[in-house]
């Protein structure tokens, strides 16, 4: 065929000229020609290798040879007429260059099948190595922001999704496939279902070029702050950020809810203080009321001072959170014992009645704290339960797998507690009684409570309206627990 | 007999009642105590007070806010005036015993003798 020998020259001398070379491949004789571009690529001399494919397969890199050998397969197998294959060769040094190789079948035998192929191949080291680094590059920095903190997302110009973190997908509780094409919109929706409604038209404005805002997220319950910020890329639009300030949120409303309740707490007594003071200074009163007056400010005044100790105590015992405690591994009842033996509240002559029982428990425990703490149960006992019965110690015990309990248990038959006060009953500055009848802060149980957390122990109420409260007080028991 | 000015004190805190008492009990009031905001409306209805001093942090279904509103709303051809007594002292606080319709807002602890000059300019 002159004519397409030719054609085939021509051809051939265009593509060298462009640095590329031809190949030519009788599938029937498994010959395989080449031009001289093919050695110089690789370094090779003349004759070094064999004009055979099997020559060829041995310089491919042995990860490439499937897929190449899948392409020359159909190429074969008649099911396509071109042949395009990307793969490493072994150059005459050792090292491996990229090469893309293309070819089409140029002769067919009579029966139809392939028999010559003729084609390209070309030096894509260069191309291949930037389109690693940049591949490579895209993992690291996936990697580096899979450990942030802050789910991140990137939109495009054309409003689509272009990147995204895994943090992204757990703060929403979202999933996306890898490859999901999705646009600003179509992620809204996504997220819409779990947002508070009069959230999601902020964001909205933010892809829009807003600076940030607050997210309510309905299910699971969180807070979550957004900023975006405008990038300066020909491709890339938006980048947002979302953190998660639930907690952060919740401690703030508690601090400022907190002081509301101190502010609240230490006016109420100084108004009585600074108002009768400044009674008793602008008129004569008889000598009953000038008594009773100043009965009623120094009554306030050492609550005053009682609820100073008692919020100072509560910030140490946080602040430090039980550095300062003194842990000794000692007998519970001599404690017990000596806090009922002083305990004494002026005009109440009731006793409190002691049943500990015959073991003698071993805790480990800072005496004072621990000892604090009772008393203020024993303290609340007596008070919330005017004129009403004993108040009666006992001990109870609890086993778990791994360890024993022992509990101070301390029962009056007072006014009690409905569940909503017996809820609250170890907030800041919460009381049950808000006649003004019963003195007290509002801070003693949370006292206790803090003081039996550093013991690793709890703090166990039973209460009825009308009925009584029962206050145990548990610590886990040490070693040397022992019975009589 | 019955031409003094009627004063209402609405506290919860007894010593606060004992305090207001002493400090408007130089003759020149009649005095009346409640100490919920239950009783205050209904004793308010009773006793047509000119002036109320109202404690808003109130037990039980009322606070004082509510308590101003309700006499605020009852048909009556002067109402009395209202004296809120706080011990909330925030600007949200001030702007609801505003919109509650009182006339004056007090931060405790406050001077019992500033709150004579108070009174006796609404009397």
């Amino acid at each position: 065929m002159p004519t397409g020998s030719i054609k085939v020259n021509r051809w051939k001398t265009s593509i060298e000229g462009a640095g590329d070379g031809v190949w030519e491949w009788n599938i029937q004789s498994g010959k395989v020609i080449h031009s001289w571009q093919w050695r110089a690529m690789l370094g090779y001399e003349k004759n070094e290798i064999a004009d055979t494919l099997c020559a060829w397969n041995s310089l491919v890199h042995p990860e490439d040879l499937e897929d190449r050998a899948a392409n020359l397969e159909r190429l074969v197998g008649n099911k396509s007429e071109v042949y395009v294959s990307d793969s490493r060769l072994r150059c005459k040094d050792g090292s491996y260059k990229w090469v893309l190789n293309r070819g089409v079948i140029a002769d067919y035998t009579e029966d139809g099948m392939p028999l010559r192929v003729v084609g390209t191949f070309a030096d894509i080291d260069q191309v291949k190595t930037v389109d690693e680094q940049l591949k490579s590059r895209e993992r690291q920095l996936q990697e580096i922001l899979s450990f942030s903190p802050e789910g991140v997302l990137v939109f495009s110009l054309t409003n689509q999704l272009t990147f995204y973190n895994q943090r992204l997908l757990s703060l929403f509780g979202i999933e996306l496939e890898p490859d999901e094409i999705l646009t600003t919109i179509d992620f809204m929706e996504k997220i819409g279902a779990k947002l508070d409604l009069s959230d999601a038209s902020g964001l909205f404005k933010g892809f829009a070029g807003e600076e940030e805002g607050t997210l309510r997220l309905i299910k699971p319950v969180k807070i979550i702050k957004w900023e975006v910020h405008q990038l300066d890329d020909p491709v890339l639009r938006h980048i947002l950020f979302f953190r998660d300030v639930t907690r952060e949120t919740e401690v703030d409303r508690m601090k400022s809810e907190f002081l509301a309740t101190a502010a609240h707490e230490l006016r109420t007594p100084l108004s009585s203080i600074f108002g009768f003071v400044e009674l008793l200074l602008a008129r004569d009163f008889s000598d009953k009321d000038r008594r009773e007056f100043l009965g009623i400010i120094h009554d306030q005044t050492s609550g005053l001072i009682r609820m100073l100790g008692e919020l100072l105590d509560l910030a140490r015992i946080e602040a430090r959170i039980g550095r300062d405690f003194n842990f000794q591994q000692q007998e519970l009842w001599p404690l017990v014992r000596r806090v009922v033996a002083d305990f004494k509240i002026p005009g109440d002559a009731r006793k409190v009645t002691l049943k500990l029982g015959r073991r003698k428990p071993y805790v480990s425990m800072d005496e004072d704290k621990f000892g604090q703490a009772l008393l203020n149960v024993l303290s609340n006992a007596h008070k919330y339960s005017p004129g009403k019965g004993a108040v009666c110690i006992d001990s109870v015990t609890r086993k778990e797998t791994s360890r024993n309990w022992i509990g101070v248990r301390v029962r009056d038959s007072g006014m009690g507690m409905t569940a909503e006060q017996l809820g609250r009953i170890f907030e800041r500055f919460y009381r049950a009684d808000t006649t003004g009848q019963i003195p007290g802060t509002g801070l003693g149980m949370s006292l206790v409570k803090e003081i039996l957390q550093i013991h690793g122990g709890e703090v166990e109420i039973k209460s009825e309206l009308g009925k009584g409260t029962e206050v145990t007080l548990w610590l886990p028991e040490t070693q040397g627990s022992r019975h009589e | 007999m019955s031409k003094l000015p009627v004063l209402l004190i609405v506290d919860d805190d007894k010593n606060l009642r004992k305090l207001l008492a002493a400090t408007f009990g130089y003759g020149k009031f009649q005095l009346y105590e409640a100490e919920n905001g239950i009783d205050a409306v209904r004793l308010a209805a009773e006793v047509q007070p000119t002036v109320i001093l109202l404690d808003v942090m109130l037990p039980g279904e009322f606070d004082g806010f509510e308590v101003c509103r309700r006499i605020k709303a009852q048909p009556a051809l002067v109402h009395p005036r209202v004296i809120l007594l706080t011990a909330l002292g925030q600007k949200k606080d001030q702007m609801q015993g505003e919109s509650a319709g009182a006339d004056a807002y007090i931060v405790k602890p406050f001077s019992p003798l500033k709150l004579i000059e108070l009174v006796e300019t609404m009397i």
